[in-house]
């Protein structure tokens, strides 16, 4: 049982860079691409808590920046530190809604996107910090908010649905 | 009593995370040649299914482009059709000019500037992320592409290769803030530097070498041929702004580049570009 939950996450990482990379720059190009493997830590993290969530985070930010061989750790890094933080808060959320996943992954994804760009800034590369916050991060935010809202319905609350209704049925 | 151990043991763990996080980040920030066997393995893995994400999404993409534009097709036809009938005379002389160069070209005894081979590659896909601009191809050592190749399409300078694997290359591409090429305006032969902005808006910054220069909005950059990589005379792109430097003195512009890079699909990869380059300048 373990064995497979440790494949479906390896595979939504998969999936994740897949969309990522090849999928959603070729359907919208000139657009920012939704964060899908830090929305997918985040959520593991809202729902599990902060060794699965950081665990995640690890793997598909290493996976992510191993892609093109460049910067490597500074995706796993930042996704891992917002997993953590988002762990440090879960047993106080309330998970039942989709308003908590879609504002606590918001806040995360500034976080996140800051430490982010604050590293690749302090190892060489050139940042437009105006358009960074003006325009990419909003976009970014918004567009993980959505997701992270979808995720935690899939991985969450649809399952619970299930589980409720055949309990029901069973009484 | 028994949490203060566990704090400890977090503190420590998070410690050795941070350090070892930041040494790879140090290690990898610059250009590799050779990449690690995970990494190696990885991409080689992953580059051919993207590839066929990549095409299937095109696919998806243009049959959605196709049925959005077929209202605006009869209008676009008639319009073509008269383009036509322009072009067809134009083509005449046209064909007329590459007879006169061809016998120019004899006549000055002038060798073709690619002396090298050349590799025609697909994309296979792009940085996961939002803020570098790089992407992977589909050819790598095995067909002779090597780190520091320049790569480019019929419509001008793509970027340059970095990480080489069997069958893949990263290529940073020429918008990307990292990304540097030495080039000549056509029209006034100043030297420049062509950097990418790497702010997202697709445009490049272009610093003249000279302290006088005569650059103006309309004036095609072109590769000097002098920092290695790219050939001599590979449109980069087309100066659309000048701005007087911070005191005055000189002048830098923007370029936008001809190469469409929100829609790069086939590129070449010039595998031993420096022979066409620097021999020239020897000469």
């Amino acid at each position: 049982m373990r064995r497979l939950k440790n494949l479906s996450v390896a595979f939504g990482v998969f999936a994740a860079l897949l969309l990522q990379s090849a999928v959603f720059p070729v359907l919208c190009p000139r657009w920012a691409v939704p964060d899908l493997v830090f929305c997918f830590s985040a959520v593991v993290s809202i729902i599990a808590g902060t060794g699965p969530g950081v665990a995640v985070a690890l793997l598909g930010g290493l996976c992510q920046d191993a892609l093109t061989g460049t910067f490597i750790g500074a995706s796993a890094g930042a996704n891992m530190a917002v997993a953590a933080m988002i762990g440090l808060v879960e047993p106080q959320l309330f998970k039942e809604n989709l308003v908590t996943p879609a504002v606590i992954v918001g806040a995360g994804t500034v976080i996140r996107e800051v430490i982010y760009l604050f590293v690749i800034w302090s190892f060489g590369a050139g940042i437009d910090w105006v358009r960074a916050f003006g325009v990419v991060i909003p976009w970014i935010t918004v567009l993980n908010c959505c997701t992270g809202a979808l995720l935690h319905r899939w991985m969450y609350l649809l399952p619970r649905e299930r589980e409720r209704s055949r309990s029901a049925r069973s009484v | 009593m028994k949490q203060q151990p566990l704090l400890k043991r977090r503190i420590v763990v998070t410690a050795i995370c941070a350090v070892v996080l930041i040494c790879l980040i140090y290690f990898t920030a610059r250009d590799r040649d050779r990449l690690s066997v995970a990494e190696r393995a990885g991409r080689e893995i992953f580059s051919p299914i993207a590839r066929g994400a990549s095409k299937i999404s095109r696919e998806i993409s243009s049959w959605v482009r196709y049925l959005a534009s077929i209202g605006e097709t009869k209008a676009e036809n008639e319009r073509l059709r008269s383009e036509l009938d322009a072009l067809r005379h134009e083509n005449l002389q046209m064909e007329e000019a590459v007879r006169e160069n061809q016998r120019l070209r004899i006549l000055l005894g002038f060798a073709d500037a690619l002396k090298g081979d050349t590799v025609v590659a697909r994309v296979s896909y792009r940085d996961p992320g939002n803020w570098l601009d790089s992407v992977v191809i589909n050819k790598g050592s095995d067909h002779g592409i090597a780190s520091g190749c320049a790569v480019v399409t019929d419509r001008g300078v793509v970027g340059r290769t970095t990480s080489v694997t069997r069958n893949t290359a990263t290529v940073v591409l020429a918008i990307d803030s990292r990304s540097a090429v030495g080039g000549i305006d056509a029209r006034s032969r100043d030297l420049v530097l062509v950097e990418g902005l790497g702010d997202g808006s697709g445009l490049l910054h272009v610093c003249p070498l000279g302290a006088e220069n005569d650059l103006e909005p309309g004036d095609v950059i072109i590769t000097s041929g002098l920092g290695g990589v790219y050939p001599r005379g590979y449109v980069i792109g087309d100066i659309i702004s000048v701005e007087p430097g911070k005191y005055g003195v000189s002048k830098s512009a923007f370029a936008r580049p001809r190469v469409d890079f929100d829609r790069l699909d086939e590129v070449l990869v010039l595998a031993e570009p420096i022979e066409g380059a620097l021999g020239e300048m020897r000469e």
